[in-house]
């Protein structure tokens, strides 16, 4: 396989595909919805209706809008239909004849879609994604091709780091540094791993990347390997997510099977292969020295640093290890230069952040903004408000962020901004609270989440977490007292400044920032106990 | 503070590279409180109590895994970290969910609370304790899950006992999938124990309290990795025994024997008295009489028959010492060279095999040379049950990346660890020896330079190659010719590489060749004289070395000298006052057989039971009873006391001053730590007082005595050792002289003989092989738990741990001769027979069997037959015709 062939491919490809194309989502959340039904209606009814030359029905990955899926929509008109039953089938496709648009017809224009940028998510809702031919006629694989051809693995690394790409696992550390740690390092083996453990509640960008686009974080991992000189890379999949793992096998099986992968890619000497391995089942082995204990076979338990991966990682060999979205911005940067990309977003967050946009609010679901948008154009303007009722706050980074009130809604949406009022980035989760949800009960979910998945290793974390609990719960069924609340903030320090991993170290935060802001509840909830106390005395 | 520096407290420390916060700072003599590390282990990083301040990071660090870079400034002890260290401890202390609850032991992490003033909530009833094992117990009301145990038993033993079940504050510590440590794949080699900071696991014995009046460093007494243990007695008693920490043989580790099973030093059927035939009962008598009667009939058998009538076997398990005299009073004063030691029925093929061919008949490498080595080959051993402390350091060794091949007929449990495992047919290593060494030139994997100037005999070599056929030898051997070309390849693209090897290639009647022929492989890959490679040979018992090397060989005088040396002739005129005549002596088996013919007419048999021991059983109870005469040094009344008409009781290993050589040639000083039982006495003095009976005037006042008298006799191996010298880790042969420091790795500027020498020898098939109408082979072997026959291990718990001897048959061979897993079998060679469980199994090949021989009532040494190595005279052991039917009745 060369660049011809590649092209080859792609040209194939588009003067086969039908003038429209009727996208139906088949990405979990929609397949929930009866979306595959749906797709074999719609295909019927293109059967039936005689149209089978012009039109034809693709199985796409996930739109973004999964509060509403099943998701249908029609290619190149972009008119979208939304919460579509098997039986809309026939007057979807009775419509592209000229019939009466039904009224389960969305807003593709909506804010939601509109104020967007796809960088990540270029593709998602538009190809199949169990088609390798269709990621490559639009213009898949074409990077890699670059990297290995037009670019030395030096000048990749420093594209990647002039792009200020920074990591989207939750650290945010800038990605080319690692690169060119890794790249750095001797070492006759090398390994890439993709995370893609995703265990924060309520997120779900990564599992979408994965099922919708396979091919682009493929694309990224084998540009990294060849970037820092590593011939093998691993994808960890959570088990949960058996539709993102069989699209992957299908994906690495297609690019094999086309020289995109294996050994000698694109007759160059160079050697990338991908091996799938399925998550243990537990959040903390989304981190990245417990992800690597558990390709290793062993307990996915986090282990000191330094060493850090970088050098020595995966059975003791220099390591990269990169969050699925981070590797899937991969192949646009090499694609559009890194002078393109870091024109897009703030001074320190470059690119773009895919969000789940969840909770109480109008718009549920995926979408991918530019940094530094401001958090208020998102939750009211794409997110459309709270369907009823005021805003109270907005949390972001899941069990490891904090809660930011409504008064801060217009801060810019970047690493640094979020970090700086107490909250963070994190992998991409955004809950929407109103004025009815208790800061207090919130504060104690994250901790029953982090109580539950503390790995159990270290002290702090292990016993910390289950303290903290208790003394949450005391607060929340109004048994405390202000003793208890001097002992909360103390062990919330104590954990953070003790714990081994981050899960610990960051497991206060959302108890952190709700007394930062919401410190009113916590001391009526503990009023409303010494209330009782002097009622029944 | 300069770019090399960092400073701690305020203390300027100079950096050392891979050194952690911790380790520095403990150099500079400041302790930092640690829970879950121990040294020389990955730290674990859990219990958090090693955190200190760091100018570097906004976090504390933890100081066991962080290592110390330049210009860190680093605090251990502010009001912050101790307040830190102290909400960290109470959080075990919960008073809902206590963590731990006190035992009232007084442990490191009770020492700890104490130090923060802190106490546990509650004292546990110790209600869930597992007190299944025979050996250990635990107790998890007070296991805090630091992991410490786990760790240990990964990664000293390589075991994998422990697991963690349950996250978070579920998490708790377990036996993997089983309920109970005595279901756990435990081996008890108490690393755990040592090393678990709450006393959550314990040693059983342990759990007795006793103060110990005297603790005695000394070395164990089983096997011959030779460890170093350190002896808790009071009043007379061994109360229990630890490893000696920073012992180099065992860095602080040991075995279940060694550990735990001592209590046969106590035991009630303890000869303590001497005892004197009378008929067929044994009468108790003085030790004088003892004395008299012994000096009497020796002397009046050699004026009646002629001094090659009288014969005597040393014991591997004595001193170095005891073997010495024995030999000495054998020589000098009776005049015969009938002197052997029970090396002969294990390791004379390997003495004999590697002197021949490299000039020393002892390992070449050492145990050090495990973790250096990146090329392991285990041939005919199977280290993690008779070896356990070097199987162990084996393991690890693999674990951490060395490469390993393992050939042994069985599938020995660390075949399970193995790149290649060969799984040939019993006796049949000369020819695949022969094969790998034809692979390796084919395909010149070989070291040519070290050839052309350490070795001789290559040319020839290759000519004898060529005409062997990998085919045929891979009909012969039952090995696939591409697996022997992967082996092959495997060793030759690391080149140096150590063999380790144990009795399944001494115990044939090709014993002596097949230690030759692996050496050929030591050769062409250069390996012999290297660090991190050569031959290892794993020594049986705790001193066969020692008393190979102390002359207890009918050929040779102490330090392998000759007996037609001249200049030693010299010398032991003025030593000795005596020389022995120059023609050899009998071995073992010739003087069995003499007996049985009537031409020796006494033998003097040191601490061992060759009546269960050696092969053809039948025969030597013939023997026995045939003699005139039969002294036995004995710990129990074994069934070779039977044929005694003088029996003296004997000190055993814990009870006695004197040295043991290990198999790696250390010389290690043995020091009593309890008082033999009754009278008693260390074998080495009955020697001498018989020889001072007989007219000698030796007057050795302490065995350091005997040892100086042995420098001068072998000044080439032990001129430079004395007791003085013997402090700690003690001394490597060969030690010239007294500014020595010992030899870690022999033949290292050049071969002891000169050049090395390559030997052709072809595959000759033994008289057991293709026997009409006995279609198995069988191997007998050690277990772990037991050591030989058993005479000790079977008066300890070890007896719970394993209670009889296994045959081991293939499930498929099983099914086709109709024989149930754990059902009776008759096993029948052309020797004898006996009735023994069967126990399927898939460590052995089809059409092979395994059978230990711990249990007298086994009688294993029935069924082995006459054969010898024609050379070194060892038994063959280890293949074996034979043919099985169900017991039904
Ligand atoms: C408790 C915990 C869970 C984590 N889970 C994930 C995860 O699911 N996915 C992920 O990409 N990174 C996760 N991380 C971050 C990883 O450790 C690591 O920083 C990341 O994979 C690096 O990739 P990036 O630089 O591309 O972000 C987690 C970290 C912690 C402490
Ligand atoms: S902080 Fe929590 S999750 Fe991380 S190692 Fe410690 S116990 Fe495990
Ligand atoms: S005694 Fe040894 S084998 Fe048994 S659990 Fe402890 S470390 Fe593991
Ligand atoms: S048994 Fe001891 S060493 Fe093992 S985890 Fe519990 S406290 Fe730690
Ligand atoms: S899953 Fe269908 S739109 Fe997201
Ligand atoms: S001793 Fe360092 S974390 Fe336990």
């Amino acid at each position: 396989m060369d660049l011809t062939e590649l092209l080859k491919i792609a040209n194939a490809e588009r003067n086969k595909q039908k003038s429209i194309r009727v996208h139906c989502c088949t990405s979990t959340g929609c397949q929930a919805a009866n979306s595959l039904s749906v797709k074999n209606n719609l295909a019927t009814a293109v059967k039936e209706s005689g149209l089978s030359d012009r039109v034809e029905v693709v199985g796409v990955g996930c739109m973004g809008f999964c509060g509403r899926g099943p998701l249908v929509q029609i290619d190149p008109e972009d008119t979208l239909y939304e919460e579509v039953t098997p039986e809309d089938a026939p007057s979807i496709i009775d419509a592209l004849n000229g019939g009466v648009v039904k009224p389960i017809q969305g807003d593709s224009q909506h804010p939601f879609f509109a104020r967007q940028m796809r960088i990540v998510r270029q593709n998602t809702g538009k190809v199949d994604p169990e088609s390798i031919e269709e990621y490559i006629a639009v213009g898949g694989y074409q990077s890699l091709y670059k990297a290995i051809y037009d670019l030395t693995p030096t000048e990749i690394v420093q594209e990647i780091s002039k792009s200020g790409l920074r990591g989207r696992g939750g650290g945010g550390y800038p990605t080319g540094l690692k690169w060119a740690t890794v790249a750095k390092m001797a070492g006759e083996q090398k390994y890439v791993i993709c995370n893609g453990d995703e265990g924060d509640p309520g997120a779900f960008m990564d599992r979408s990347v994965l099922e919708s686009d396979p091919h682009l974080v493929l694309e990224g991992m084998a540009i990294a390997g060849y970037a820092v000189g590593a011939n093998h890379g691993y994808i960890y999949v959570r088990a949960e997510y058996p539709l993102a793992i069989q699209r992957l096998q299908k994906a690495i099986q297609q690019a094999k099977r086309y020289g995109i992968l294996g050994s000698q890619i694109f007759e160059s000497p160079f050697d990338f292969k991908i091996d799938i391995r399925i998550g243990a089942g537990a959040f903390v082995c989304g981190e990245e020295t417990a992800l690597i204990q558990s390709i290793e076979g062993k307990r996915g338990n986090p282990v000191p640093r330094p060493p850090y991966p970088a050098e020595s990682g995966l059975w003791k060999w220099p390591t990269l290890i990169n969050n699925v979205e981070t590797l899937a911005n991969i192949a646009a940067i090499i694609r559009e230069g890194a002078d393109w990309y870091s024109s897009i977003g703030t001074e320190n967050s470059k690119g773009t952040k895919i969000f789940a946009l969840t909770g109480k609010i109008r718009n549920n679901g995926l979408i991918e903004v530019p940094m530094g948008i401001s958090l208020r154009e998102i939750v009211e303007e794409m997110g459309g408000g709270v369907p009823e009722g005021e805003i109270k706050a907005v949390q972001t980074g899941g069990p490891s962020g904090g809660c930011i009130p409504a008064s801060m809604l217009d801060i810019p949406v970047d690493y640094d901004s979020l970090s700086k009022i107490g909250s963070m980035m994190g992998s991409g989760g955004m809950v929407v609270m109103d004025r009815a949800t208790s800061m207090v009960e919130v504060a104690q979910f994250y901790m029953e989440f982090c109580r539950e998945e503390s790995c159990g290793k270290c002290v702090p974390c292990r016993a910390g977490t289950v303290q903290l609990d208790a003394l949450l719960t005391k607060i929340v069924n109004k048994k405390a007292t202000m003793d208890d609340l001097t002992k909360l903030e103390a062990l919330c320090q104590m954990v953070k400044d003790t714990s081994l991993c981050g899960l610990g170290i960051t497991a206060p935060n959302p108890v952190l920032s709700t007394l930062r802001y919401f410190k009113e509840e916590y001391l009526e909830l503990i009023q409303a106990n010494n209330l009782d106390v002097s009622l029944t005395s | 503070m300069n770019s090399q520096q960092a400073k701690i407290n305020g203390q300027i420390v100079n950096i050392q590279d891979g050194e952690t916060i911790l380790q520095a700072a403990k150099r500079l003599g400041i302790e930092i409180p640690t829970l879950c590390y121990s040294e020389g282990m990955h730290p674990e990083g859990g219990c958090r109590m090693c955190l200190v301040e760091s100018n570097q990071k906004s976090l504390p660090v933890g100081a066991c895994h962080t290592p110390i870079q330049a210009g860190m400034e680093i605090q251990t002890h502010t009001p912050k970290l101790e307040a830190l260290r102290r909400d960290i401890l109470s959080l075990y202390l919960d008073d809902e969910q206590p963590v731990f609850q006190g035992n009232g032991k007084e442990t490191k992490f009770t020492g700890l609370l104490q130090d923060y003033q802190l106490k546990p909530i509650s004292d546990s009833q110790a209600v869930k304790v597992d007190n299944s094992h025979p050996y250990l117990s635990f107790n998890p009301d007070t296991c805090i899950t630091c992991r410490l145990c786990l760790n240990a038993c990964e990664q000293i033993q390589g075991q994998f006992v422990y697991g963690i079940s349950g996250r978070g504050s579920e998490s708790r510590l377990v036996f993997g999938a089983e309920e109970s440590f005595a279901d756990s794949p435990c081996v008890a080699c108490g690393a755990c124990v040592d090393l678990c900071p709450t006393g959550a696991i314990t040693d059983r014995d342990r759990l007795n309290l006793t103060p110990a009046d005297s603790v005695t460093e000394t070395v164990c007494g089983y096997c011959g990795v030779g460890c170093r243990l350190e002896v808790e007695s009071a009043q007379g008693k061994v109360l229990r025994i630890n490893p000696v920490e920073d012992a180099v043989v065992n860095q602080g580790h040991l075995c279940v024997k060694g550990r735990y099973a001592h209590s046969y030093h106590h035991s009630s059927d303890r000869l303590t008295q001497p005892l004197k035939r009378v008929g067929e009962e044994f009468q108790p008598i003085s030790w004088d009489e003892a004395l008299d009667l012994i000096a009497e009939k020796l002397l009046t058998i050699k004026a009646d028959y002629g001094a090659d009538a009288l014969g005597a076997f040393s014991s591997s398990r004595s001193t170095n010492e005891a073997a010495y005299l024995l030999q000495k009073l054998f020589r000098s004063l009776i005049k015969t060279n009938n002197v052997d030691c029970c090396a002969r029925v294990c390791h004379s093929s390997t003495a004999l095999g590697l002197r021949t061919v490299t000039g020393a008949g002892a390992a070449s490498a050492s145990y050090v040379d495990i973790e250096k080595a990146k090329c392991i080959v285990i041939a005919g051993a199977n280290p993690t049950e008779a070896h356990p402390v070097v199987g162990a350091r084996i393991k690890q060794a693999v674990l951490n990346g060395a490469r390993l091949v393992v050939i042994d007929p069985r599938r020995i449990e660390l075949a399970e660890y193995a790149d290649i495992h060969l799984q040939l047919l019993p006796g049949t290593n000369v020819p695949l020896f022969n094969a790998l060494a034809k692979v390796l030139i084919a395909e010149d994997l070989i070291d040519r330079d070290y050839l052309n100037e350490r070795v001789e005999g290559f040319e020839e070599f290759c000519t004898f190659l060529n005409n062997l056929s990998l085919e045929e030898i891979a009909s012969i051997t039952t090995v696939e010719t591409n697996l022997i070309c992967e082996a092959a390849r495997l060793i030759g693209s690391y080149g140096q590489t150590l063999f380790v090897h144990g009795l399944g290639l001494s115990e044939l009647t090709q014993g002596t060749a097949s230690v030759m022929t692996l050496c050929n492989l030591g050769m062409l890959t250069g390996s012999i004289g290297r660090e991190g490679a050569g031959m290892l040979p794993l020594r049986g018992q705790n001193n066969v070395q020692g008393n190979a090397d102390m002359g207890g060989m009918p050929n040779l005088i102490t330090g392998y000298q000759p007996l037609n040396n001249p200049e030693l002739r010299q010398r032991l005129e003025s030593l000795w006052g005596g020389v022995p005549p120059e023609e050899p002596g009998l071995t073992i088996p010739e003087m069995i057989d003499a007996a049985a013919r009537g031409d020796i007419h006494a033998l003097w048999i040191q601490g061992e039971d060759v009546v269960q021991s050696d092969n053809n059983e039948t025969h030597v109870r013939e023997a026995l009873s045939n003699l005139d005469f039969l002294v036995v040094q004995e710990l129990f009344f074994s069934e070779t006391c039977q044929y005694a008409h003088v029996i003296l009781p004997a000190a055993a290993a814990l009870e006695q001053e004197g040295t043991f050589t290990n198999g790696e040639r250390r010389i290690q000083h043995v020091r009593p730590a309890v008082p033999p039982p009754g009278e008693a006495r260390p074998d080495w003095e009955a020697i001498r007082d018989v020889a001072v009976k007989i007219g000698a005037n030796w007057n050795y006042q302490n065995p350091g005595e005997v040892m100086d008298e042995i420098a001068q006799v072998a000044p080439n191996f032990f001129g430079g050792v004395s007791y003085t010298r013997l402090k700690g880790d003690g001394l490597q042969w060969p030690c010239p002289s007294s500014d020595h420091p010992g030899t870690v790795t022999v033949h290292a500027e050049h071969f002891i003989r000169g050049k090395g020498q390559l030997v052709t020898i072809d595959y000759i098939p033994s008289p057991e092989h293709g026997v009409a109408g006995y279609p198995f082979l069988l191997i007998t072997g050690r277990l772990l738990e037991h050591y030989n026959v058993g005479t000790m291990t079977r008066r300890t718990p070890n007896q719970e741990l394993v209670t009889e001897d296994v045959l081991e048959i293939h499930p498929a061979d099983a099914n086709r001769e109709h024989i149930a897993d754990g059902e009776p079998v008759n096993l029948e060679s052309r020797w004898g027979s006996t009735t023994v469980k069967a126990k399927h199994s898939r460590r052995i090949a089809p059409n092979t069997l395994f059978l230990s021989f711990h249990y007298p009532e086994t009688h294993t040494n029935r069924i082995t037959g006459p054969h010898l190595d024609p050379k070194s005279k060892c038994p063959q052991y280890k293949a074996v015709a034979v043919r099985l039917q169900p017991n039904k009745s």
